[in-house]
């Protein structure tokens, strides 16, 4: 076991690095420079911009810059972000945070209602307000994401003023108590627009789940051996039927953070998806590169944890 | 019981405030809500237009130009750090005598070494600072007396105190431990002490930045408390919260919602000239073979053809409705220099039609597109994606062509992809966005003919003209404002006569800020010059966040 | 049973009619509108026009008719779609099952390069190459999302052919010394389809707000070509006054998934008799 989980982790590192390096090579690759500014502000002269890049090192070979990157990265230093004037690390240790608490709370609210919905409706898949539930949640899978939340914040917040329209909490607002009460009153839209797709795929996943293992040999088997039906429904029948949802939900973590990249920008949400987006834009090498790096060991643990959940839901795995 | 414990002296103050006569209207918190963030704090370093906001903040200048917007000579400037300046006998040297009451935020007196530091630092090569290459005309910054800093001119020109207005003094005895080459990533950079009316409190970049009224500035205390820069990087939801009352200005607004606003009563709308304009350049050289001339676009007839074929007047009201005018030339019509007697070609199919005839472009396809030995008519043109103004343009643009036989392929282009495309001059046409100033040095980056000293670094299609470059030469060193109007419209009307590009549109801005505010007249080129001066309305009902913050 | 029965008979009926509508409707759109797609008819007087009997569906922000547009823009974001899923869905089933039969260390290389693909963020993987490769034409569009979409598939098919190689079917079959090839077409896809079934119309689903999302950011399809996505996109800053803009294009992508869903549904119930 211990050996296992340390070839999983040795496998997890080269995952990481595979990622970190692709996207170390890509943003390179694309035209621009981290000194090259605004959109129509040219008035860094060229030779001017071609001494910073050398003074940075990112004249150099791209194999050799992601070798002294790996050294930098190894003795703890994420280098400099350019387009936020402050050290990479210092930029993640603001923008982690607040993703987490919204990833989080959004992941988890997701998992229970999709789980809870998707059970039952595909235990009870010939009744139509269980087929309506999974309409409803293809509908909702067929609107984008941006369309959602900005309908969210023009109704909600701001035709009905309901909640507020943007940021992670009141400016000059209340400390305290009343300050956590404002957070999570900032937290409400950016969730449920975050939380409503992934929910609606994991109701999907679960009712498919559900349905087809009703009708499954082992759980005809059960009921003929005189297991309580409440027994069957929760303890086999659930249990087994998690692992396609647990499969996704490791997964999940990566598309969660591309979700994440639009509901930050559009809630002004000041988090990893608007430090990877705005990266990206202002080809700020370093800070893609840190925000890739603990993007990557996300997902990473995340499908560790959900190989190890399956294994718990589905015993006939544990030997394969 | 701990909450109304906390209320009461929230309440009492607003209680206060609303009712007994104040010693002064000032007070208040002012959040400004913007899509981008400044992209340093330092004002050598500043590129964007909310750079040099937030730098300007922080940081007084030497002299400011004032409300007359007039660039030329010291008649248009206003004092600020520099108390005094007189021109040695010489006529090239000019002595800045500092003010006895200005202050570093740290509370040491600002001397004449801090200009030379600003100086130095703008200089230094190894800091890339985009303002080098705008004080060509400045030889050497000397220190005469502890509060009299020397400009030396290379020689006179008509702008010298924009150039004096460029170098802001830095603290030198925080900047010149600083290694060369090491300011940007500086502790100064992150927590720079400046000299304006307000100081940074806190900073999250991407997010927030907090300011503080620096209450005993030698101009005055400010009117506001507190300023926050807030980013909000979807405009939809940016201006949402200028309308929920979560931020106070919004400095830009779209038609579209300046139409919406009369929803929301507590924002007052204010319009001033607009400083941006936006045109279509051809490209003069070959995008394939950037050494020869371009195939199509090096015919004036071409370009003429193209220029009489878009309906400016449809697409002005297409886009902007009565929010913005068909731009005139490569000038704004609120610059000292513009010329609105000068006609760019009148939108006309018929003329269009007859030059394309000419040409040789006689045959049609079945789409209608004109081909000429077998090829058809089509051109590529650079926009870049995150404008959205110019992105609905090239749709407008697109479909205008098409009517005369021209096929526009629109390369929407991500912001650095679409530079990078400009610079490299691989495209036909590309849809061009200048932010100006009552400057107009900034004219020999776009239309002066490119050279190794960094003009026409943003003469995106190489255009070249003697003239031009004699006229912008001789209009920058005329010591007479008049002289360099006529010499300037000279090249402005060089520039339209030879067709190089079809002159889009010249927005009007419109700001939006919440009415509990009282402001001084709006200034066109840099509104938060004067948010000093704002006042609460002593009649209009304060928000929570006005409330004077208690000292720590 | 049999009323449950008879429903979904006219459920699968009423989705494969509205599926060959929306195909009639995409290749006969030239016979069914009055204007070109791309015509803007008056963008001063005529944009932004609500529904009315000269424009069936109103008009967006250049006076372009959304109906011609709607009808139009089947074409590309049909096209899109089906190629990306294709794509997706070929990839992903055929890594997730040759990994579940694979010996142990090309199982451990393949999965592992999956979950690494996945670790970056989709968006901003489209981001990168979006960025490096400026304006994409139709069909490398299509490509690029089917081929950063295929992940997901691999994963779920994978977990799923572990599920089935352990039942005793399987699992004697296998015993039996049935070659791979054979073991993954006769025994393993079908026994997939219900899961495959589900993670089609998933990535069709997602496939085409995508291609809206894309739009939104700046990307997607070029100009003047319409989408469905590119048609929402329109209407971003005012979503709420220009609501004939968002619903129309919302009601045929959620009508095409549902309908596409229920086929699904359909097939899959024959092929389990």
């Amino acid at each position: 076991m211990g050996a296992s989980l340390l070839g999983r982790l040795a496998q997890g590192a080269l995952v990481v690095l595979f990622v970190v390096a692709t996207c170390f090579a890509l943003i390179r690759l694309a035209p621009g420079d981290p000194f090259f500014r605004a959109l129509d502000e040219a008035s860094v002269p060229a030779e001017v911009r071609a001494a910073q890049l050398a003074r940075f090192g990112y004249d150099r070979p791209i194999p050799e810059q992601f070798a002294r990157y790996l050294g930098n990265v190894v003795r703890g230093d994420l280098g400099w972000s350019h387009s936020r004037g402050q050290p990479v690390a210092q930029a993640i240790a603001t923008a982690l945070p607040s993703t987490l608490l919204l990833v989080g709370t959004a992941g988890l609210l997701a998992f229970v209602v999709g789980v809870s919905l998707g059970a039952w409706s595909g235990w009870h898949a010939d009744r139509p307000i269980a087929r309506g539930i999974d309409r409803g949640a293809m509908l909702l899978l067929s609107i984008p994401d941006y369309l959602l939340a900005l309908l969210a914040v023009m109704g909600p917040a701001l035709a009905w003023g309901l909640f507020p329209v943007g940021g992670a909490r009141t400016e000059f607002g209340p400390t305290g108590l009343l300050g956590l009460v404002d957070r999570l009153h900032h937290l409400v839209l950016p969730v449920l627009a975050l939380a409503l797709p992934i929910a609606a795929v994991v109701t999907r996943l679960q009712h498919a789940a559900m349905r087809d293992v009703r009708d499954a040999a082992f759980i005809r088997t059960a009921r003929a051996n005189g297991v309580p039906e409440r027994r069957i429904r929760w303890r086999h029948a659930l249990r087994n039927a998690l692992v396609p949802v647990l499969s996704y939900g490791g997964v999940q973590v990566a598309a969660a953070l591309s979700g994440v990249v639009v509901i930050e920008r559009i809630f002004a949400w000041p988090g990893m998806g608007r430090l990877l987006y705005d990266g990206v834009l202002s080809r700020d090498y370093p800070l893609i590169a840190g925000g890739v790096l603990v993007a990557a060991i996300g997902t990473v643990l995340g499908t560790m944890v959900a190989d190890l959940a399956i294994r718990w839901a589905d015993p006939r795995q544990r030997n394969a | 019981m701990p909450r109304l414990a906390r209320l009461r002296p929230t309440l009492l103050l607003l209680l206060a405030l609303g009712c007994g006569p104040s010693d002064r209207a000032g007070g208040g918190t002012v959040i400004i809500a913007s899509p981008a963030d400044t992209e340093t704090l330092i004002p050598a370093l500043r590129t964007t237009v909310t750079g040099r906001m937030v730098t300007e903040l922080l940081f007084d200048q030497l002299i400011e130009l004032g409300p007359t917007l007039n660039p030329f000579g010291d008649a248009g400037f206003e004092p600020r750090l520099a108390a005094r300046w007189s021109w040695d006998s010489d006529s090239l040297a000019l002595a800045m005598t500092l003010d006895d009451d200005a202050r570093w935020h740290d509370g040491r007196p600002v001397v004449a070494a801090d200009v030379v530091t600003g100086y130095r630092v703008i200089m230094d090569p190894t800091n890339g600072s985009p303002i080098r290459s705008e004080i060509t005309d400045l030889d050497s910054v000397t220190v005469r007396d502890e509060r009299t800093a020397v400009l030396h001119f290379k020689s006179r020109t008509a702008e010298p105190f924009v150039t004096a207005a460029a170098v802001v003094p830095l603290p030198s005895h925080l900047i010149d431990t600083i290694p060369a080459g090491a300011l940007a990533t500086s502790a100064f950079a992150q927590q720079p002490v400046g000299s304006g009316r307000y100081r940074l409190v806190a900073r999250e970049p991407k997010a927030r930045t907090e300011f503080a009224a620096v209450t005993d500035h030698y101009r005055g205390r400010p009117g506001p408390d507190r300023l926050a820069l807030v980013v909000a990087p979807d405009p939809a939801t940016g201006i949402a919260k200028l309308w929920a009352e979560e931020a106070d200005v919004w400095d830009n607004l779209p038609p579209t919602e300046v139409a919406a606003a009369a929803a929301h009563p507590q924002v007052r709308l204010i319009q001033a000239a607009g400083w941006d304009y936006t045109f279509i350049a051809f490209n003069y050289r070959d995008p394939s073979d950037t050494a020869r001339a371009h195939p199509l676009l090096a015919d004036h007839a071409m370009r003429a053809a193209l220029s009489h074929a878009v309906d400016r007047e449809q697409l002005v009201r297409a886009l902007f409705d009565t929010l913005a005018r068909p731009l005139l030339g490569p000038f704004v019509r609120a610059q000292f220099t513009a010329d609105t007697t000068l006609a760019p070609p009148a939108f006309d199919t018929t003329a269009a039609n007859r030059l394309l005839d000419s040409l040789g472009w006689t045959a049609r396809d079945r789409a209608g597109i004109r081909r000429r030995g077998g090829r058809p008519l089509r051109l590529r043109a650079l926009v870049p994606a995150p404008s959205a103004n110019r992105v609905r343009a090239s749709v407008l643009v697109q479909e205008q062509l098409r009517r005369v036989g021209v096929d526009l392929v629109i390369e929407k282009l991500e912001g650095q992809a679409f530079g990078a495309a400009r610079d490299a001059g691989t495209f036909d046409l590309v849809f061009h966005g200048v932010g100006t100033t009552p400057s107009v040095r900034g004219l020999r980056t776009t239309w002066a003919s490119r050279t190794p000293a960094g003009n026409g670094r943003l003469n995106a299609g190489n255009f070249r003209d003697t003239t031009v470059d004699a006229s912008l030469e001789a209009g920058l060193t005329a010591l007479d404002p008049e002289r360099t109007r006529t010499q300037i419209r000279t090249a402005y009307r060089r520039v339209i006569d030879d067709a190089a590009a079809i002159w889009l549109y010249e927005p009007v801005q419109v700001a939006g800020v919440h009415r509990r505010f009282v402001t001084p007249a709006w200034r066109s080129d840099a509104w938060w010059r004067t948010i000093g001066e704002w006042r609460l309305d002593p009649a209009a009902t304060r928000l929570a966040r006005d409330a004077r913050p208690t000292a720590p | 049973m049999k009323e449950a029965h008879a429903s979904r008979e006219t459920g699968v009926r009423l989705a494969a009619a509205f599926l060959a509508l929306v195909g009639v409707g995409a290749l006969a759109a030239p016979w069914l509108t009055t204007h070109a797609p791309t015509a803007q008819l008056d963008p001063v007087a005529l944009a932004w026009q609500p529904p009315s009997a000269a424009h069936w569906l109103g008009t967006d922000s250049y006076s372009r008719d959304v109906w011609s547009r709607l009808l139009f823009g089947a074409r590309a974001t049909m096209g899109i779609a089906v190629l990306a899923v294709t794509v997706s869905l070929t990839f992903g089933t055929l890594v997730g099952a040759v990994a579940a039969l694979a010996p142990r260390w090309l199982d451990a290389l393949l999965m592992r390069a999956t979950d690494a693909l996945l670790a970056i963020p989709r968006l901003l993987l489209l981001l990168l190459v979006v960025a490096g490769a400026g304006t994409l034409e139709f069909a490398p569009l299509a490509i690029l999302l089917g081929s950063t979409g295929w992940m997901m598939t691999a994963r779920v098919v994978r977990q799923d052919s572990g599920r089935l190689l352990a039942t005793p079917h399987l699992e004697g079959a296998r015993a039996l010394g049935v070659p791979w090839a054979r073991l993954l077409t006769r025994h393993l896809l079908p026994s997939l389809l219900p899961t495959l079934a589900v993670a089609a119309t998933a990535a069709f689903a997602a496939a085409v707000p995508l291609e809206s999302g894309l739009s939104y950011l700046g990307l997607g399809v070029r100009t003047p070509l319409p989408s469905w996505g590119n048609l929402l996109a329109d209407a971003e800053s005012q979503p709420l006054a220009h609501w004939w803009v968002i619903v129309f294009p919302t009601v045929m992508i959620a009508g095409t998934v549902l309908a596409a869903n229920a086929l699904a549904n359909a097939m899959e119930r024959q092929w389990r008799r």
